[in-house]
């Protein structure tokens, strides 16, 4: 997917779409992080 | 202990060993990840720490003093499968149970098919020679303590030995983690686990096939997405840690057939069910279609020692036996079909085996309710 991005855009242009992608999977992870947990243990012990 | 909690300690020790791992002399660097591992268990409960580094002790033993011994090899893994199932037994025939008032040791179903591995392949002698701290880190690698992928010794112990830093790897741990994570967090927990399954719930409540389709519609999203988002963190500090660790899912519910259903879900089981249970037996039997159903029910049982369970795999045992008898007959008549017709009856094929697969937890509590007359 980067080397493909890398093809049609300038590669600054795609870190920065990268960087952006990456920043807001982190924070929806610790905005939501607190919320009622999936149930882990039925996954195994 | 809360997920959040858990998943917090998991990603605590599997950094620190990463740390650790990069940064300790070489000779340090095994005994280091197996002490992350072991501080993990720990943490979660000393009990199951003890059992299993009495265990890795004696199967680590038995390999150096006994090897291709038959009864050294028989013994152990009589013991380590009576040991799992008595713990099973004990919690209700669940091996789900590292949670409040402990039932069965943390980590220990996956722990013990990794152990029947080791023993087997060193019955077999095709363990490359190696020391305690190397068979330590392999059994107690933090990342892959909870639920996986069942790694196996030759391939960990090739990579322990030969693994140098690449920041290409590196980065694409750190991006599998956070995929991982969001895997997890955004979409198992919040977007299925609450959003989904409150728009559901309606519909799950209403009597009839259509609430058993929701909730099973419901229970395999949710599983597929929490299994493979906890096997994408393990196999990301795996890469962190410069190891590559089997893949355990490749788009299951796009699978064409219930045999090519059981190579995508769970790879790392299915593949050793194959090795140690398919072929074994195989060779015993001659027989393919026992060989496929006793795979089946040891798999289906290794979940839960319950005859929900026991049903559960030869539910699927016996739908690999018959696709094969249908790939034998329309096989090659199939392959003789015009495309249009070939490619409907692919999407066909998807369909049928997805439907296949989200039934059959509906099938088999149908059938244990009416075998135990409830």
């Amino acid at each position: 997917m980067y080397d493909w991005l890398c093809s049609k855009l300038p590669r600054p242009w795609v870190n920065l779409l990268y960087g952006a992608w990456y920043a807001s999977l982190m924070i929806l992870i610790l905005l939501l992080a607190d919320k009622p947990a999936a149930d882990f243990y039925y996954l195994h012990g | 202990m809360s997920d959040q909690h858990f998943l917090l300690l998991l990603v605590m020790w599997s950094s620190l060993a990463v740390l650790l791992a990069w940064l300790l002399p070489a000779r340090l660097q095994a005994t280091a990840i197996a002490a992350c591992g072991a501080g993990l268990l720990a943490s979660v409960s000393v009990l199951s720490l003890l059992i299993l580094a009495a265990y890795t002790g004696l199967s680590f033993l038995a390999h150096r003093h006994a090897p291709g011994r038959h009864a050294a090899t028989v013994a152990g893994i009589a013991g380590a499968v009576a040991v799992l199932c008595c713990f099973m037994a004990a919690g209700g025939g669940s091996a789900g149970g590292i949670g409040e008032g402990v039932i069965l040791p943390a980590g220990m179903a996956f722990y013990t098919l990794r152990l029947i591995h080791y023993l087997l392949e060193s019955y077999k002698d095709n363990l490359r020679r190696h020391d305690f701290s190397e068979y330590l880190a392999y059994e107690f690698l933090p990342s892959t303590l909870p639920v996986g992928p069942i790694h196996r010794f030759d391939e960990f112990l090739r990579d322990l030995r030969r693994r140098r830093w690449d920041p290409v790897t590196f980065s694409g741990g750190m991006e599998r983690i956070l995929y991982g994570s969001a895997k997890l967090v955004v979409i198992g927990n919040y977007l299925v686990g609450q959003k989904l399954a409150i728009a559901l719930s309606g519909t799950m409540a209403a009597p009839g096939i259509e609430g058993v389709y929701a909730a099973a519609v419901l229970f395999w999203i949710k599983l597929y997405v929490l299994f493979s988002g906890y096997s994408d963190i393990a196999i990301g500090f795996g890469a962190l840690l410069g190891l590559r660790l089997r893949e355990n899912f490749d788009w299951p519910f796009l699978a064409r057939n219930i045999g090519e259903f059981w190579q995508r879900w769970h790879v790392s089981l299915a593949s050793w069910c194959r090795d140690y249970v398919f072929t074994p037996t195989l060779s015993f039997t001659r027989s393919h279609g026992l060989a496929v159903v006793a795979s089946m029910l040891v798999l289906g049982l290794w979940h839960e020692l319950s005859l929900r369970y026991l049903l559960w795999g030869a539910y699927h045992g016996v739908g690999l036996v018959l696709f094969r008898m249908f790939a034998d007959c329309a096989g090659p008549r199939i392959g003789l079909l015009p495309a249009a017709m070939r490619h409907a009856w692919r999407v066909l094929a998807t369909l049928l085996t997805l439907h296949f697969v989200l039934f059959s937890f509906a099938v088999t509590s149908a059938l244990e309710r009416i075998l135990l007359g409830n």
